[in-house]
């Protein structure tokens, strides 16, 4: 049987772990609002309270018991927007003033050997490097000092100017981007898919007025987050079946590609369709009526330590605000 | 009188978009704590039969009765609480993100209270052998333990009769047998009436009557004796009778063989 | 020629822990003339060592060799070929049809290992002509027929690659038993015609009991037994394996139980009727 278990979630008994999942959504959504809120500016004033949030963030999740690398590694898969974001800031910005001299960068013969072969050493020896995100970082930051140290056999140059307030708004981007990634993973970290799903139909249910079917859309939320494992595992079982009858992505032709992306899809929209079908029989047999009332078996509580969790949430963001109002 | 059969069929027919006759004046009765098998080839019937029975299509004509009450638009929401179902893909009915949920699920839409649904689906995962399993996700089970989660939550809307439509064509041995062990405890001791819709011989052969169908109609019941009986009526509806009914039927016109022997071949295939 | 295996061991990555599937396997098969029958309880890790064969598995430790080619293969080396020499079927494959029309999803296979439009038409047609499929249903799309004739089309598929080797994955699972006859029977042929090596995976020991020469049993991810099926069925340490009996073997033990009738090890129904004959007199 798979391995795969639906989200991120891994168990724990920290406090978390066990605020009410409606509680951890509501505050999530408030501290984002509040981090998007605050302004950028070269005021050092924004950077320093993103960099408090940031130290907020890093305390919760000590106090969650989730392991650091683990919330650090969530920022993987978007090191490269990071990366990027930080460098364009870096040297797009031409107000202030200058941190150092202006850097003269070459595009020459050596630098664009160095590059290659930095990139080429950076590919082989990553496997071996743990901290994968900090080394991406050098590498970057590699790129660019290669072109600065090594001008022989130059074609043309460009200068680079660093300027504080460039600094400034690069380092507040990048953490405010940090900030948000992790605390979005410690919510999927500490809370279970039921859980989940549960707090955002409740949190949802409000839009009833405005008649849009919230019920229903929890119900699709609900029978989607129970199938993605099954559907993971009958797209792996057709891939393998479609492998042995010669269906390889390494060593074939692109337009052979298509139509064996076509092998996969097509045996999975059918399995899907008939799913649909075989399960509207099953509910509508078992009772179900699209937005009849129905009782839940999930019981939540809300309790103290919930309640002064959403007030701290809303007493940050209320800061943020007042803070903006009198600047 | 209706109400001395648990189920009465009466001349039923059904076509598939008015062209395909799936059923063709069916009739028969279930009596009460009865368990039924129905056998046919793939084509002859079987499956819009039970959607029938569970309302899940209209008859094209002819009536059904479920404990005294008319299967109809007015009376479906009554008849679901009498007649449950489980169908042949373990996948395709496991609603619920966890076992437990999925018990729940025809409770919830029953509106039974918070502390009731919680006692029941304890004492029906315990039933099926599944409690201490409630919190695992459907994809962590095996074929037998999903079908086994279905059955406890139809039991634990707590219907007279179940259907189990091919419910054991996808599992393994294995699976097959934990839920035939259920399908006996279900009829013997809690009295439910059982019907199973299959195309395995060996596995009606356990049941108290059968009821063959060939393209649409009935063409043979009776208790299981009976029906094996008639082997070549059932070769012509493309059903084959398992080897060791073919022996005990072999054995039976050999008059040299000791009638002992004849017995134990016929309790052999019974008692599985 | 043929699959060896030489102390092959396979683990699956966990969360946590890896997980044996198959460990230390060492496996001889000939590329003609077997018919063996893979058994083993739901997790013994029978179709982990049978994707072991075309390469769709490569081992964790150990060495498996498919035709001559060496697996782990060494890097840069192409084994997408050996899925045409040994052609695997997988349980439930009706799932795998996608394309417009059956004669184009049995086609299918050839064309991936460069055969002409027009060399796959024919391997197809011959294909579709082995499973018994019409002629008048090679222009229909395959999602319109039974999930039996489904089944032969997508094994078509695989027979229509010419693979020199045959292993299927629980083919018959979910067949009735007329299908399941009629399915067997055309291994059988293929068998006895062309000598061909067919691997077939299974629970139902009456089919093993039947179709196989030789049995393969796996227990808990360790090959416990690899011989005929004589010697597996009057095995001393048979219950050992977590097998069922075939069913005339079940007979006869029960009569020996119940009417005091002495067991002696018959196979098919012919014999067994005979020996009753002899022995059960009033």
């Amino acid at each position: 049987m798979n391995n795969i278990t639906i989200g991120q979630f891994i168990p724990g008994n920290s406090w978390l772990h066990k605020l009410d999942p409606r509680i951890k959504i509501l505050s999530l959504v408030i501290l984002l609002v509040g981090t998007f809120m605050i302004p950028i500016s070269v005021n050092p004033i924004p950077l320093i309270t993103m960099s408090l949030i940031f130290v907020g963030i890093m305390v919760l999740t000590a106090s969650s018991g989730i392991p650091m690398r683990k919330v650090l590694n969530g920022l993987r898969p978007i090191v490269f927007l990071l990366t990027f974001t930080f460098f364009i800031q870096l040297f797009y910005v031409k107000t202030g003033t200058l941190v150092t001299d202006p850097i003269v960068m070459y595009i020459s013969l050596t630098s664009i050997a160095g590059i290659i072969i930095w990139l080429i050493f950076y590919n082989w020896s990553k496997k071996y490097i743990k901290t994968r995100i900090l080394y991406f970082f050098i590498t970057a930051f590699m790129v660019f000092f290669i072109q600065a140290m090594l001008p022989y056999v130059s074609f043309t140059s460009y200068t680079l100017y660093i300027y504080d307030e460039g600094l400034i708004r690069a380092g507040f981007i990048f953490i405010r981007i940090t900030n948000v990634i992790i605390m979005t993973s410690l919510l999927t970290f500490t809370t279970m898919t039921t859980d989940l799903n549960y707090g955002i139909e409740s949190l949802l249910k409000p839009l009833k007025v405005i008649k849009v079917p919230v019920d229903v859309i929890a119900m699709m939320l609900s029978l989607t987050l129970r199938y993605i494992p099954t559907l993971l595992g009958e797209t792996e079982k057709i891939m393998k079946a479609q492998a042995s009858r010669g269906v390889d992505f390494k060593e074939s032709k692109f337009k052979d590609k298509v139509v064996q992306i076509i092998s996969l899809l097509i045996p999975v929209f059918v399995i899907s369709f008939k799913r649909a079908e075989d399960l509207g029989n099953a509910m509508e047999v078992r009772g179900y009526v699209i937005g009849a009332k129905r009782t839940r078996i999930d019981e939540y509580h809300i309790g103290f330590v919930d309640i002064f969790s959403l007030i701290i949430s809303c007493v940050i963001l209320g800061l943020i605000i007042y803070s903006k109002v009198i600047s | 009188m209706q109400v001395n059969f648990m189920i009465k069929v009466s001349d039923l027919s059904f076509s598939y978009n008015n062209v395909d006759e799936a059923l063709k004046h069916v009739d028969l009765e279930i009596s009460k704590g009865s368990w039924v098998s129905i056998l046919g080839h793939n084509g002859s019937g079987k499956s819009t039969l039970s959607k029938l029975l569970v309302g899940l299509l209209s008859p094209s004509s002819g009536e059904i009765y479920i404990d005294g009450m008319k299967l109809d638009e007015a009376h479906i929401a009554q008849i679901r609480k009498k007649i449950g179902i489980v169908f042949q893909n373990p996948d395709n009915q496991f609603v619920g993100v966890t076992v437990k949920h999925d018990i729940a699920f025809g409770l919830e839409n029953q509106c039974i209270p918070y502390n009731e649904m919680v006692e029941k689906i304890h004492h029906y995962a315990s039933l099926v052998g599944m409690e201490e399993l409630l919190s695992k996700e459907p994809h962590q089970l095996s074929g037998g333990q999903k079908q086994r989660v279905a059955i406890a939550g139809a039991l634990a809307m707590e219907q007279d009769i179940m259907i189990l439509d091919e419910a054991t064509s996808m599992l393994d041995p294995e699976g097959t047998q934990e839920i035939i062990t259920l399908i006996k405890l279900l009829n013997k001791d809690l009295n439910k009436t059982i019907i199973t819709i299959t195309h395995e011989l060996s596995f009606a052969a356990q049941s108290d009557y059968l009821i063959v169908l060939k393209d649409g109609e009935v063409i043979l019941q009776g208790t299981p004796k009976e029906v094996f009986n008639q082997e070549d009526l059932l070769k012509s509806s493309n059903l084959e009778l398992p080897f060791g009914l073919s022996l005990y039927n072999e054995v039976a016109k050999d008059h040299t063989i000791d009638h002992k022997v004849l017995e134990a071949l016929w309790a052999f295939n019974s008692k599985t | 020629m043929g699959i060896q295996f030489k102390d092959v061991s396979y683990a699956y990555k966990g969360l946590k822990v890896n997980y044996d599937a198959i460990r230390h396997i060492n496996l001889n098969i000939k590329d003609k003339g077997e018919l063996i029958a893979i058994v083993g309880q739901t997790g013994s890790g029978k179709s982990t060592l049978v994707q072991h064969m075309n390469a769709l598995l490569l081992p964790s430790s150990g060495n498996v060799v498919v035709f001559g080619q060496n697996l782990p293969p060494k890097k840069k080396e192409k084994i997408n070929y050996l899925r045409q020499k040994v052609g695997l079927v997988f349980q439930f494959p009706e799932y795998q049809l996608f394309e417009e029309t059956i004669l184009k999803d049995i086609m299918f296979g050839p064309k991936n290992f460069k055969s002409t439009e027009a060399e796959a038409m024919i391997m197809a047609k011959k294909a579709a002509q082995i499973v018994g499929i019409d002629e008048s249903l090679y222009e229909q799309s395959p999602f319109r027929i039974s999930g039996g004739q489904m089944r032969r089309v997508a094994i078509a598929g695989i027979l229509a690659m010419e693979p020199e080797i045959l292993v299927l994955d629980e083919p018959t699972r979910g067949l009735d038993p007329r299908g399941r006859n009629d399915l067997m029977a055309i291994f059988k042929e293929l068998h006895e015609k062309d000598n061909k090596t067919i691997i077939l995976i299974s629970h139902d020991m009456d089919l093993v009991s039947e179709y196989a020469k030789r049995v393969i049993v796996l227990d808990d991810g360790i090959l416990v037994f690899d011989g005929t099926k004589e010697d597996l069925f009057e095995h001393p340490d048979f219950e050992s394996f977590h097998l069922d009996l075939p069913t005339p073997l079940k007979i006869l033990k029960y009569l020996e139980k119940e009417v005091g009738i002495p067991y002696q090890p018959k196979y098919d129904f012919d014999s067994l009727l005979n020996y009753l004959k002899e022995v059960a007199h009033e």
